[in-house]
Formats: C-alpha cells, structure tokens, sequence
C-alpha cells in the first residue's frame, strides 16, 4: 500500500499537482534530514541540501522517473547535493567542523536516553573518521537501504570499489566502536 | 551480510528538520503552483481543512443533503433524491469526469461528476433529484439549479470554512493516508481481476472507519474503479476521466438569467443541542403534523407526510425560500446527530410519539465527560438521569 500511495503522488505531481510535493517532503523529512545531517555534521547545510533538492523537484516540472523506490529517490538525491556541498567545502572548512567536538553543529541536543544519546555521539565521532566515500556508501546502505549497484551508479564507481569502501568504512567502524558490530 | 548493529546506530541518528525549513519549503511549493496555475495562491485554510475531523465534515454533507431533499423533493415528484453523499471541495488544479453511485442509509443516487480545480458539479436525472449542483470550495458556495423549472438555490457556505466537505477525490487520497498511517489498519493486495474486459489491480484497505478497495490500471495506476464504505455513506466510482478538457462555465456559481432565486446561509455553530431541537421541532410539527416520525432515516424524511398535505389541501403555500429556510433550520438536528460518538450511545425512540407530549421520551445521549444522560421528552423538555434510570 506504501507504494500504491507513494505511486499515487508520484502520479499526482507528474500530472502538474505541485501540491503532492509537500506530502512527499512531510513523508520524507526526517529521513533526508538524517542522511544529510550524517554526511555533513552540519545542520544548516544539511538543511540546504534538502531545500536544493525540492527546488530541482519542482523545477522537474513532473517529470519524476522512479526505478526502485520514492524514498529511495530522494535519499540518493539528497546524497547527491550533500556530495556537491562536501566538495566545496575547503580543507578549512573540514577541519573546523572536524573540531566542533562530540556534537555536530546546530544539530538538536539529544533527547533520548542517556545511553541512546551516548550511542549516537560514538557513531557521529565514529562516522566523522571516515572519509566522505566511505560514510555515504554506509550510510545510503544502512539508512537508505540500498543496494550496492545503486551506491556505484551514484558515486560513479564500480560495484566492486563501493564493495570495498563499505568494508573498509566497517572495518573502521568496528575498530572505533566495538568488534560486536 | 548487514551488520544488524549498525542499522540499530544508525537508527539512533534521526534528525529532524527545522520548522524555519518547513515553512521555506512550504512557501516554496506554494510558489512554484501559483506560477503554474496563474491562479491566486491557495489559501493556507485549505491545509487547514485537510486536517479537519471527518465528523464535522459528514456532519454538513448530510445537512447539505437534507436541505437538498427538502427544497427540491417539493418541487415535483417523489423519487427517491440524494445529490450530496460526497459534496468535497478540493485542493488540487486536476480536471475528472467519472461516475458516482452514492448510498446514504436507504437512498440511492447515482450522478456524473465533474471536477474543476476546487469546483465540483453534479448531475443527475431530473427525477432522482435537482438536476445540477455546482459547489464552488474557494467561494464556498453552493448552486443547485433545476433547469425545466428555472429555479436556482444559492447557500452561502462562508461560515462553514472549518467543516465544509472536501474535494472527492482529494478525500480519497486522503483516506488513503490515513489507512496508511493507522496501525490498526489493514491493507491488502487482492488478486488481479478482469473488469469490464481490462486487467486490474486490487487493493482493499480497512479500518475502523471504513473500507476502500480500489481496481487500478496496472500500468498507470490510475483507478479505474473505487468502492468506500464510511460511516453510513457507500460510494462507488467508475468510468474515470482524467485531466479532461472542460469548460469553465460549467462551474459557475452565478445564477442563470430568468431563473427565480432562493438564497441562504450554512451555519459553522448549528451543532448545539438547542438549534438541533428546533430542527426536530420543525421535522415534527410541520414535516409529520404534530408527530414524531418513525425513525430519522433518509426515507422517513424524504416523505413529510405532514408538509406535503399540507400543501395538496392548499392549507399552506411555501416559496422556494420558504422551504430552504425551513431545511435550513432542519439541518442542524442532522449536522447535531452526526457530531456525536458511539460512546455517547445516542437513542431515538420517539416514532409516533405526539409532539408535545412530555410524559413520553423521544431520545437520549451522554454528553462527552458527562456522568447522566440528557433524555428529551415530547414537549422536547430534558431531564438529566443515569443510566439505570434510562427509559426501558
């Protein structure tokens, strides 16, 4: 039914309803706002990456293609923005934000547990350490959920180059957080 | 293999955007459809609306489609009318044509709509009921128009912003997200089916409200045919037209040259008890001659035995404004009914009870929070009582 409804407005929008955009954006949002505001450690630019992405939405003018899933789409589009803002960000700029501490900037304090809240600062510090290539394919694979070939169409590498970024990025993961990952 | 760990971290990362984002890609949207349209913005009151209780709005289709019923059964004959089980203002630009069968308790309509932006216009054959109805959600207005008549009804519905019913096919979507959203509800692929001699998809969906399926095209998607069930109402649409060209004229609200007119306003505050028993005072007295009528079902309104001697004796005369503000007060007793809950455990037990006969009780309900019940007699006094001493 999810992809009855997600058809739906895909349909909707592709047919001049402009409108669907917004039940697309409230659908979506937080799960763009994590996967941006993991890639970059930086709330206002992650929300810049979000509002580029629905302007080039809208500026599609319906013509909307999904292959695989709406969701899917829009995490790919967001990583996409995210990669060009990363690539103009200077070497100053990185290690400004390298050196912000625990919690990257303007993101909400936690509101969870104590030990949820700890949890989620070791994968930030944790995620930080890997290089840009290596943190998207981790996360478009474990918060975008997808699959290998998509992650290689979308960094412009073979399958077997994200494969190994994304075992590399595990290794270090595991190295920093814990061998039970 | 998926290090399970890690989707659980990763999980934990959940950030949300900010209101300030919200609203910028709010505004942004909202801009880029007054470009497109060439139309004045929506007003932020239709965003409201979609979040509006369902009750409040079935609340003014059945009060719409009493007023319906009374205004234009009178006119003519005495078939079976209903116009309005789905009168919806809409929020999108799209065109439809597609046809309608609506079942509201024991009435059955069947009629072609058409959508226009946030324009709506029904038509149905003259014997079922008033031939065109136009309902107009940005002015909301509503123009019901009898042609071989040349008679024209106009409600002003201003007042009704927060209830007003909403676009047909926006309702649908937006069924369609709340069955998603509910966890209670289920939803289900059906086998395909052949319909009408085209392969179909099927969906079922259902919940506490209500039950949707839908025969879709499996290419496009688009319905080919929906059923829903929802609080009394049974809609069934078929033969979808979509993105149609149509003409604007068929949407308009002004009354058409050398028709007579009769005009009034919907009410937002008619649900109070007070107005509601006016209206039961009025279906009593003028509606049944002085009794209360069997059951409040559409049938037994539709049949006003009393009003319509009344009228063949020729011991009264109505205007066609004289009848749309007698509905009009009707309608706050049925917008009353349809506001209340199950828990509040409404009872009607008032047919053939005479009007003003205090001794006899005609109905009762629990107030929301209230520990007694409100039990309303003939003469329409009310004692408050518990349960026990609830009449038997």
């Amino acid at each position: 039914m999810a992809s009855l409804r997600n058809r739906i407005l895909i349909g909707r929008f592709n047919k001049g309803d402009v409108h669907a955009l917004q039940e697309i954006y409230d659908l979506y949002k937080t799960d763009m706002m994590t996967l941006a505001t993991g890639l970059l450690f930086d709330k206002t630019q992650a929300e810049d990456v979000l509002h580029e992405v629905f302007a080039k939405l809208i500026r599609l003018q319906g013509r909307m293609r999904i292959r695989s899933t709406l969701r899917g789409y829009l995490l790919r589009a967001v990583a996409n923005e995210a990669r060009t803002i990363n690539g103009t960000r200077t070497r100053k700029d990185r290690a400004r934000i390298d050196e912000r501490g625990d919690s990257p900037r303007n993101v909400d304090p936690p509101e969870h547990a104590a030990a949820l809240a700890e949890e989620r600062h070791r994968l930030e510090r944790s995620l930080r350490e890997l290089p840009y290539d290596q943190r998207e394919v981790v996360l478009l694979r474990h918060h975008g959920q997808a699959r290998f070939k998509a992650i290689a169409e979308h960094q412009g590498v073979s399958m077997s180059a994200v494969q190994a970024r994304y075992r590399r990025g595990l290794k270090k993961l595991r190295s920093l957080l814990g061998a039970d990952l | 293999m998926r290090p399970k760990k890690l989707d659980q971290l990763v999980s934990n990362l959940e950030t949300q955007p900010s209101e300030g984002l919200d609203r910028r890609i709010a505004a942004m949207i909202r801009q880029a459809a007054r470009q497109r349209s060439g139309e004045r913005p929506p007003e932020p009151v239709l965003w409201r609306r979609i979040m509006r209780s369902r009750t409040a709005r079935i609340a003014a289709v059945i009060a719409l489609v009493l007023v319906g019923i009374l205004v234009f059964q009178l006119f003519d004959n005495s078939a079976s009318v209903t116009w309005a089980g789905v009168i919806d203002p809409l929020v999108t630009a799209e065109t439809a044509v597609f046809n309608i069968v609506t079942r509201l308790q024991d009435a059955t309509i069947e009629a072609k709509i058409m959508v226009m932006g946030q324009r709506i216009r029904y038509e149905m054959e003259s014997a079922q009921g008033p031939p065109i109805v136009i309902f107009d959600a940005e002015r909301l207005e509503m123009l019901t128009l009898v042609p071989e008549r040349k008679a024209a009804v106009l409600v002003d519905m201003t007042d009704l912003v927060d209830q007003a019913p909403e676009n047909y096919l926006a309702s649908i979507r937006n069924v369609i997200n709340e069955l998603e959203s509910d966890p209670n509800a289920s939803i289900e692929r059906l086998a395909d089916v052949e319909l009408d001699g085209r392969n179909t998809v099927v969906f079922r969906a259902q919940n506490d409200d209500g039950e949707m399926t839908v025969w879709a095209d499996p290419e496009t998607l688009l319905p080919i045919r929906l059923e829903q069930r929802l609080s009394g109402l049974s809609v069934t649409s078929t033969d979808f037209q979509f993105d149609p060209e149509l003409d604007p004229a068929l949407f308009s609200t002004e009354i058409p040259a050398g028709y007579s007119t009769a005009s009034s306003q919907m009410r937002s505050d008619n649900a109070t008890e007070e107005k509601a028993l006016e209206g039961l005072r009025i279906w009593a007295q003028i509606l049944e001659d002085n009794q209360f009528p069997p059951d409040l079902s559409t049938a037994a309104y539709q049949k006003m035995p009393g009003l319509r001697k009344k009228l063949r004796e020729g011991t009264l005369t109505l205007t066609t404004q004289e009848k749309l503000d007698m509905a009009m007060k009707i309608a706050p007793f049925s917008q009353f009914l349809a506001t209340l809950k199950p828990e509040q455990d409404w009872q009607y037990v008032g047919g053939g009870v005479p009007f003003g006969d205090a001794s006899q009780p005609v109905c009762w309900y629990k107030p929301i929070g209230s520990e007694t019940y409100r039990v309303i007699y003939g003469d329409l006094s009310i004692k408050e009582m518990p349960k026990e001493d609830l009449p038997r």
